[in-house]
């Protein structure tokens, strides 16, 4: 393997962690690299520009998904995951929404992401619970749970953040969102699909 | 139910890797017995799981929603910092109280620290030159935005991260009579940070960098091994013994180091003013030890403090600082290993980012 490749892999997995810990600038990176193919791809395959965003949209809450694991490996360039993520995404919505024009060449290629796809839509309902759920909780409960578990931040830092009097006071307080969180979103849970989260 | 909450710290703090070995060992035996409890942190797993996507998809989908989206290029503030005015007053004299009770402990301190004499040992630290730094301290500054000091700083050396919240490790002597210390990482970002832990004995410090702005996420891309290194151990080390980042290789050319000292290696490797706190690794990546000081005149005999002494501090730390990310690394995320780790300059290239550089101010 090429010193020049391994550089650019080492990058990707700087990108890839700052995105992890909701660096916009990273997100912006990867929009101006990532975004114009994207367009390209669903605008020659009938789309617009605007399902060209909700597709690319859809690609990154993947990609986080999957990268926040520890197991998570990136086997082939960042550039090269989004494109074939978005790809699989689009080819899906114009199977349901019945638009079966002729696709441009090689687009039902083989697409090496499909696990990743698979998994993270087994619990996408789940995900999209949780966003509501994350929604109705609050300020400055959804800070305070972002700080801690997505900017790995520690109680006392989150405590000189949010104006706690100390670290012990911002556990108690990120138990309490916790605890409410987990109402909110069991309640989501049962009304919308009861799996495959049951409330404990 | 009443059970389950009274689980719920226990499993919390297990999932974030904030036990201590033996905690965990002990947690992990209660799993191994009961199903129950098993279940109880599997669901937890999962929940965190669901909890952080949720968060990413909000993220995502507000910032492309936001005012000033994203394909506007535009950097809306983000971050939400209480600073009033008022308290302005109230901070400015509780830094001040603070520098001179600081000022006044480091001076007591230093007339009762008497450093055994170690004639022909010197210590690595690097006065700084201030004329060859001061472009590069500019440069610095244009980057962000007059948060990084003009001054380069009186003394500087190397530390490494050992953790993915910011605490790093050094020479307790390169930051010994600190007013402030910065430090630097290789692309040039300056971070302000504290001493958390001293230990003038073994020559060790742990910092912790303060900085709001400093974001690591997950893995370290190596691991502490606290194993003796035996005798002709291929070694290299990275540092600052000038403003760029360091790569120096060689040898474990005695299993002692300074006069016998059994809590050190000496080894010939390159090192000079600059390179004190900067990590030893073995052949495999591994930290085995901090590099401290060199013989005299020498250019190629050098010391370091052997890992097993650094292992022995990491439980005096404070209770926010994730000892599993250095004992048990998930490795170089997103790199294949094998890839990556038969290759050194590969190998160098994901560890460069680790390494940084301490600037003192006195």
């Amino acid at each position: 393997m090429s010193s020049l490749s391994v550089s650019k892999k080492a990058k990707d997995a700087a990108l890839l962690d700052r995105l992890l810990c909701h660096d916009r600038e990273a997100l912006q990176q990867i929009y101006e690299s990532c975004f114009p193919m994207i367009k390209a791809l669903v605008k020659k395959n009938n789309g617009l520009e605007e399902d060209a965003e909700d597709i690319f949209q859809e690609t990154l809450i993947i990609l986080l998904e999957r990268a926040q694991s520890p197991d998570f490996t990136l086997t082939c360039r960042l550039k090269t995951y989004i494109y074939a993520v978005s790809k699989h995404l689009w080819l899906k919505r114009l199977e349901s929404t019945q638009r079966q024009l002729p696709l441009a060449d090689g687009l039902a290629d083989w697409i090496p992401v499909t696990d990743d796809i698979a998994q993270h839509e087994e619990r996408d309902q789940a995900f999209r619970n949780m966003e509501a759920a994350l929604n109705q909780l609050g300020e400055p409960c959804r800070s305070l749970l972002e700080h801690y578990y997505i900017m790995n931040k520690s109680m006392a830092e989150i405590a000189e953040i949010f104006g706690y009097t100390n670290a012990d006071n911002a556990k108690t307080q990120k138990y309490k969102c916790l605890m409410r969180l987990k109402k909110i979103f069991f309640a989501y849970q049962t009304n919308k699909s009861g799996k495959p989260f049951s409330e404990p | 139910m009443e059970m389950r909450s009274e689980w719920m710290d226990r499993i919390h703090r297990y999932l974030q890797g904030e036990m201590d070995t033996a905690e965990e060992a002990e947690f992990l035996n209660l799993q191994e017995q009961d199903p129950q409890l098993r279940r109880w942190v599997e669901e937890e797993r999962q929940f965190i799981h669901v909890l952080k996507t949720g968060l990413h998809r909000q993220w995502i989908k507000q910032t492309f929603a936001s005012q000033s989206p994203i394909r506007h290029h535009t950097y809306p503030g983000v971050r939400l910092i209480k600073t009033g005015k008022e308290w302005l007053a109230h901070v400015a004299v509780a830094a001040t109280v603070a520098l001179l009770v600081s000022l006044v402990a480091f001076w007591s301190f230093n007339q009762f620290y008497i450093r055994p004499n170690k004639i022909g040992y010197v210590d690595l630290r690097r006065a700084i030159d201030n004329i060859q730094r001061s472009q590069y301290a500019l440069m610095n500054d244009m980057h962000h935005n007059g948060k990084t000091p003009a001054n380069p700083g009186t003394y500087g050396g190397s530390g490494f991260l050992i953790s993915d919240n910011g605490y790093l490790v050094t020479n307790y002597h390169v930051v010994r009579n600190a007013d402030s210390i910065y430090v630097q990482d290789n692309k040039g970002n300056t971070y302000k940070a504290i001493m958390v832990f001293q230990n003038p004995h073994a020559d060790l410090a742990v910092l912790k960098i303060t900085d709001t702005s400093f974001c690591m996420n997950g893995a370290l891309p190596y691991v502490l091994s606290a194993a003796e290194a035996p005798l002709g151990e291929p070694v290299f080390t990275l540092g600052y013994p000038k403003d760029e980042i360091v790569y120096g290789e060689g040898y474990i050319s005695s299993e002692t180091g300074y006069r016998d000292d059994s809590t050190a290696y000496q080894l010939s490797i390159p090192v000079n003013p600059g390179n004190s706190g900067g990590p030893l690794f073995d052949s495999k990546g591994r930290i085995i030890g901090i590099i401290s000081g060199k013989e005299g005149e020498s250019n190629q005999i050098a010391f370091a403090i052997k890992a097993t002494y650094l292992k022995a501090i990491l439980d005096s730390l404070p209770a926010d600082f994730n000892k599993r990310a250095i004992l048990h690394s998930r490795g170089s995320r997103n790199i294949a290993r094998a890839d990556s780790y038969n290759n050194r300059v590969a190998m160098l290239k994901r560890l460069k980012d680790y390494v940084m550089m301490v600037k003192v101010y006195n």
